[in-house]
């Protein structure tokens, strides 16, 4: 099977050129400024488009149980609101609850995408207890693709794990060369600041920021990144929000240390002000970290053109407001954490980032792809366009202006934090791995279609 | 035209390849299994080199170099593109007609392509436009005495007068930083000649590492308050380097570059009167040529540049570190001394981003790290990053193919250079040029200069 993507505008992390691709069955075979003598099954008429690497998100939580419920987006409807986005690979977070194995977790995972991700996938492993068992496991992990794990600063009793625990385990990939992914907050200081302000009568949404300081994440993000150091390992601080986490960030790359970090769109468009939106509305953008406020946004969007900032994935975890979030409506800590978020990375970064002037368009297919494939073991499979990478390949028009509504995305959730917006560079057609997902706004894909993608070490 | 490799060097990763080529351009990147013209099998196929500190010297001084021999140097060190300083050619390149006379003299016999640094000089703020208009890179300032008279070295108020106008053209101001009041003069008091200044000792301290860094602060300040894009040209310190990697965590719009002497040799290895050691600013003690590495390695500094000066060996003044004409000639050798010297090296974590540049990726080996440093860099502070200096589709047909493993030791007589006068005499290096294209044609097959003349004015 051979598709020629014809008369686009090919952009990577680095170039930007007049071009022609073609696909040879799942791979990219030839790139050139015209293949118009090469015959194909299936021609895609680019006049006018870009043709990107499809989009990386290395974030999302789909089918996970929280707070007593489960995210509203499972792997079928999840991946396909990716694909909807120009997104066509996935690192979805598996979860070992204390007292089972890795290999349980893992398990566990396998079945819930399996048949159902219409993209690529792979898994970060999330660890909530340590020991010598499960240190072993994670050698394991490392050899079947799985070469990442998540471990919380936050969280305690449920996900957090003491300093002596998250060193061993930042050892531990030294030598089997995996790598930590840090949720960054003081999750004790986090629980008395709840415990307080729930003591008070401070229940409403808006509570939930308030009791989540910036500070918060800016000393777990140093601390994180010092165990780092001292293990002489790599670091991933995953959503970054604050403008002081990032300083600890930037201070660490200056250095030279090999700190990465993510930040996501929420925390670049949205802020503390939406916690204000009245009645129970406050809830759609209960996360962790929280939104922050509207003035620092700036500092994030430096870090990011800046390269202190490597990659913009999603944290999309959507509940739904009825059932889901109203689970908290008398008590913001019972608000599930999550916000939808898969589908509308690659617009808004678009819109926002390179449209507006803070980020160049290599930048975005960098920050968007490239760089998530490189620190996470899928490049250069995954994140360019050349000869020999999949043929993940999306057609993004620039100029098409489309509203982000609940109603006409495909996420399956009853509400959408950018509820009306605006933005222009919009996603037409997918491939995945050569396959034809979205063909012009259509779903053409097929469930149980995307792999599980065994990563690499560093 | 088709070559191919098992190792081409292209812009995000390195891998088998074809190369398709159509008057003079990449038209087409394919897989290796193509038919190919050209099998190179596993010579590596990097992008032509692009050296931006060439002193040719022509005209006015070609008994010292020339474009002839200057360019058949580049062509058997795979060095495709040469920017020509407007220094120590008579006239130097100070105002248009100098540009032009530059000009006429090049389209004799120019081997490979070449474009020209203005000069910024006391009292030729007025000539800036007009330069930037008939088509120089940018700008080339001394801060200390140059060595030659028609080529004086500028102050702050001078600077003062340029900046506003470079600013505003968008082109950099290279800078030879050293300041005058740091250095000791030795000709002062007058000294018995005999016998001459043998060690290389007293011409080191006379030119100390602070000389450099307070003329880079100075520099800095300006770049800050006219938001000017300034480079510093041969970084020759650790304290220079860091002094940079400062500014440039703050963000200044500053890049800098090394040259192979300052990263192969040490003040330690130079032997009494061998004055074919002496540059300036002068090779130091080995712990600045480590510093210098790291800086490399760390994007503190952006690029490698030969600062190709010849003289007549007569110049040179053997025995005598005083009264010897400084510079060193490398054009040819550039690619064997790096190579040599960063394969001699352990590797830093490939996924360290280059700090504070928004375009630079990680880079992930080291045949792309030799072109980041070497081609794509260069070809970006000379403004050809849209033609020069990647393998990529719609560049320039400009290729070095190269053995990583040949060794051989120099011998200064087979050199291209007019004068065959080398620090890098009897030394054994790794890496050899097969052969050179210039835009798509073989201009040098590892032994001669295979098309003469087909070198073009940019």
């Amino acid at each position: 099977m051979r598709t020629l993507i014809k008369n686009g505008t090919v952009v990577t992390a680095v170039d930007q050129y007049k071009g022609d691709v073609l696909i040879e069955d799942e791979k990219i075979a030839v790139i050139g400024s015209t293949l118009a003598d090469i015959q194909a099954d299936k021609t895609i008429d680019a006049s006018g488009k870009y043709v990107l690497p499809g989009g990386i998100d290395v974030h999302t939580h789909l089918d996970m149980p929280f707070g007593g419920t489960t995210s509203a987006d499972d792997f079928e409807s999840g991946t396909t609101a990716a694909a909807f986005g120009g997104t066509t690979s996935i690192v979805d977070f598996a979860i070992q609850y204390r007292g089972q194995t890795l290999h349980h977790a893992c398990e566990t995972w396998a079945k819930k995408a399996e048949g159902k991700a219409v993209i690529d996938y792979g898994f970060h492993m999330i660890i909530t207890e340590l020991n010598d068992q499960v240190e072993g496991e994670m050698d394991a992990l490392v050899r079947q693709g799985i070469t990442s794990f998540k471990l919380f600063m936050a969280y305690p009793g449920v996900f957090m794990l003491d300093d002596g625990s998250i060193f061993k385990a930042l050892l531990r990939t030294g030598k089997n060369g995996g790598t930590i992914c840090m949720h960054a907050e003081n999750g004790g200081v986090i629980d008395v600041l709840v415990q307080r302000a729930l003591a008070e009568g401070k229940t409403a949404p808006k509570y939930h920021a308030l009791t989540r300081p910036a500070r918060a994440e800016a000393e777990a993000t140093h601390r994180a990144i010092a165990m780092s150091e001292i293990a002489d390992v790599p670091i991933y601080i995953v959503h970054l929000s604050a403008a002081e986490a990032l300083e600890m960030v930037t201070e660490a790359r200056d250095r030279g240390l090999p700190a990465f970090a993510e930040t996501c769109p929420q925390y670049l468009f949205l802020s503390y002000d939406n916690y204000e939106e009245p009645e129970f509305n406050g809830a759609k953008y209960v996360m962790s970290p929280p939104l922050r406020e509207k003035a620092k946004r700036d500092q994030l969007w430096r870090g990011l053109a800046f390269n202190d900032l490597q990659c913009i994935s999603t944290d999309h975890c959507p509940f739904c407001m009825k059932e889901q979030k109203e689970l908290g409506r008398n008590d913001f800590s019972k608000i599930p954490n999550g916000a939808p978020g898969i589908e509308t990375r690659m617009s808004l970064v678009y819109d926002g980032g390179v449209r507006e002037g803070r980020i160049t368009l290599n930048r975005f297919v960098e920050l968007t792809s490239t760089s998530p494939a490189k620190i996470f073991g899928l490049f250069p499979r995954k994140g360019t366009i050349a000869p020999g990478s999949d043929a993940d390949i999306v057609v993004f028009d620039p100029n098409r202006t489309i509203t982000l509504a609940a109603k006409t995305l495909h996420m399956k959730v009853d509400y959408n934090p950018y509820e009306g917006r605006r933005v222009t560079g919009a996603t037409d057609t997918v491939l995945s791995r050569g396959r034809l997902v979205i063909e012009d706004g259509k779903f053409v894909g097929r469930a149980g279609s995307g792999s599980f993608l065994k990563r690499a070490t560093r | 035209m088709i070559v191919r490799s098992r190792r081409v060097v292209l812009p995000e990763r390195v891998a088998p390849a074809s190369i398709h080529i159509e008057s003079g351009r990449i038209s087409r990147i394919g897989q290796y299994d193509e038919r190919s013209d050209r099998d190179v099998g596993d010579l590596v196929v990097s992008p032509g080199l692009v050296d931006t500190h060439v002193h040719v010297n022509e005209p006015g001084r070609t008994e010292w170099e020339g474009f002839d021999t200057a360019t058949r140097a580049a062509a058997a060190g795979g060095v495709t593109t040469i920017v020509d300083m407007p220094l120590n050619s008579v006239p130097a390149t100070t105002t248009v007609e100098a540009l032009e006379a530059k000009r006429a003299a090049a389209r004799v016999a120019c081997h490979v392509d070449i474009a020209f640094w203005g000069g910024v000089v006391p009292g030729n703020a007025g000539e800036v436009d007009a330069l930037v208009d008939a088509g120089v890179r940018g700008f080339k300032c001394f801060l200390v005495p140059s060595g030659v008279d028609e080529f004086p070295h500028v102050g702050e108020s001078d600077l003062r007068e340029a900046m506003p106008i470079l600013a505003r053209r968008g082109v950099p101001l290279l800078v030879h930083a050293e300041l005058p009041q740091y250095l000791t003069d030795l000709t002062y008091p007058p000294r018995q000649t005999h016998p001459p200044h043998q060690s290389y000792q007293p011409y080191l301290a006379s030119r100390p590492p602070a000389a450099e860094v307070e003329a880079i602060r100075m520099v800095v300040r300006l770049a800050r308050e006219f938001g000017a894009g300034v480079h510093i040209v041969h970084v020759a310190s650790a304290e220079a380097a860091d002094e940079i990697g400062r500014a440039k965590a703050d963000r200044v719009a500053i890049t800098a570059e090394t040259c192979p002497h300052y990263l192969t040799f040490a003040a330690d290895d130079i032997p009494d009167g061998a004055t074919e050691f002496k540059c300036a600013p002068p090779i130091r003690e080995a712990r600045h040529r480590e510093a210098l590495w790291e800086a490399l390695e760390r994007g503190v500094l952006d690029l490698v540049a030969t600062d190709h000066s010849p003289a007549p060996p007569s110049m040179k003044c053997p025995g005598d570190f005083l009264r010897a004409w400084g510079g060193i000639a490398s054009l040819e050798l550039s690619l064997a001394a790096m190579w040599s010297g960063l394969t001699g090296r352990g590797g830093a974590d490939p996924r360290v981003g280059p700090r504070a540049d928004t375009r630079v990726r990680p880079c992930v080996d080291e045949y792309q790290t030799i072109a980041r440093w070497m081609s794509e860099s260069p070809a970006r502070l000379a403004g050809l990053s849209d033609r020069k200096g990647r393998i990529a589709v719609g560049y320039d047909a400009d290729l070095v193919i190269w053995d990583p493993d040949a060794e051989r030791t120099i011998d200064a007589a087979r050199l291209q250079q007019r004068h065959k006068l080398t620090p890098y005499a009897g030394r054994t290096l790794r890496g050899a040029v097969r052969a050179t294209y210039l835009r798509g044609r073989q201009v040098w097959d590892g032994e001669r200069v295979t098309i003469a003349g087909s070198g073009q004015l940019l």
